[in-house]
């Protein structure tokens, strides 16, 4: 088993954290903190610095509202915060109206991925000053698509999905084609249930512009 | 900081039912059960299930079974009767009927262990700790806990040394320890189990 000495040398908490111990190091160092108050609340702490470390950086790849864009728009960062917003997108398929084929998961080239299937499309009105409150949409089993009206064309789109007011997803869409409408087809059999919050936006240069955004509420499995 | 140190006394009153033991003993090994699961990327509801199975043996094991031989050893008891109940779970979840083809995809749950860690708190300190660092520490760090790359991925990427990135990773952590634990040490003591409650 690890000692206290060999787990504060190695800095075993937070490799730990970041699962950078052999299995055979995890296991000694887990039959150490299970014991040792002090490591536990290093690994604690190191776990809450990942965690708060990684949405800081996530949040902050978006761009904010209303006067700071333009401050935001000159340290928008480079492709590397862009490279990882893409990963999440492939999630994520931007449609182009109403009646558009979707390929089930199932193995390339076999009879049920060349089956067309039926998804729910939801349009989400722009986001309005009112005192009504947000759009409720209720998932279903079904795949589903949500339409947010474009007023005009723009350089980019980004969406966000938040719980609880944290980040759960968020990144950088592309349209394709000249569409009057951006198509955004979620998750939903990959997000816990619960209540999230959708929301849509637009930019050209500096300027910003909020498409709409609604209150999405997953069913439990 | 208040350490705590496992003992016989300690057990003892485990067994007769101390209201504040008990509190004690569930905050910490819940913890320290987030911890381990955390570490295996389980699913939260997975997560609770077992957290709950683990402390119910261990309360039965000690107040209708034959007890433990080495209480100064408890931690490492509660741990090996986790380590049985993951794999049970572990085994339990793989005999299940494959998964339909054109189902939806399963939850992805392992969002909520960390997320019950980020509080705008927290956030707030981290922000602070990678504000005053520079452009490139803040790229390495980004790449180490956002997008979860390895350390020699991200020394190669970077161009640093792999002690450079051991110090720099060191000492941010060590910073925002000192932030958070100087805010809570003024108020309740800091000791280990209070983060996953939030």
């Amino acid at each position: 088993m690890m000692d206290h000495e060999q787990a504060i040398e190695m800095q075993a908490s937070l490799r730990y954290t970041l699962g950078e111990l052999s299995p055979a190091e995890r296991d000694s160092f887990e039959e150490h903190f299970a014991d040792c108050s002090q490591c536990l609340t290093d690994v604690e702490l190191a776990a809450a610095f990942a965690a708060n470390t990684a949405e800081v950086f996530r949040t902050r790849a978006l761009p904010p509202e209303g006067p700071e864009r333009r401050r935001a728009w000159l340290w928008w960062p480079p492709m590397p915060a862009l490279a990882l917003s893409a990963a999440l997108n492939v999630l994520l398929v931007v449609g182009i109206g109403f009646g558009f084929l979707w390929r089930s998961p199932a193995a390339p080239g076999s009879p049920a991925s060349l089956e067309p299937r039926s998804v729910e499309v939801v349009p989400v009105r722009a986001a309005t000053r009112s005192a009504d409150g947000l759009q409720v949409v209720r998932a279903s089993r079904q795949p589903l698509v949500l339409t947010f009206d474009l007023p005009q064309r723009y350089e980019r789109y980004f969406y966000v999905i938040e719980r609880g007011g944290s980040t759960v997803l968020s990144g950088e869409l592309a349209v394709v084609g000249r569409s009057d409408s951006l198509n955004i087809q979620i998750p939903v059999g990959r997000l816990a249930a619960g209540e999230y919050r959708v929301t849509a936006m637009a930019a050209t240069g500096a300027a910003r512009e909020n498409l709409g955004a609604c209150v999405l509420q997953v069913p439990a499995q | 900081m208040d350490f705590h140190v496992f003992n016989a006394s300690y057990v003892s009153r485990l067994v007769d039912g101390d209201s504040a033991t008990e509190a004690h003993f569930s905050g910490y090994f819940r913890t320290f059960i987030a911890l381990k699961l955390r570490a295996r990327r389980l699913s939260h509801s997975l997560a609770e299930d077992i957290q709950q199975e683990t402390m119910l043996r261990v309360l039965k094991t000690l107040r209708q079974g034959s007890g433990i031989s080495y209480p100064e050893r408890f931690g490492a008891f509660v741990n090996s009767v986790c380590n049985n109940v993951i794999l049970e779970f572990l085994n339990r979840e793989s005999r299940h009927p494959a998964v339909p083809e054109n189902s939806p995809e399963p939850a992805d749950e392992t969002v909520d262990l960390d997320a019950s860690l980020i509080t705008e708190e927290r956030k707030r300190m981290v922000g602070e700790v990678l504000d005053g660092l520079r452009a490139k520490d803040k790229e390495i760090l980004r790449l180490v806990f956002l997008e979860e790359k390895g350390r020699e991925e991200v020394c190669e990427k970077l161009g640093v040394r792999s002690e450079y990135l051991r110090v720099l990773l060191h000492r941010a952590k060590e910073k925002f320890a000192e932030a958070y634990l100087r805010k809570r040490g003024t108020a309740s003591g800091a000791h280990a189990g209070t983060m996953f409650a939030g």
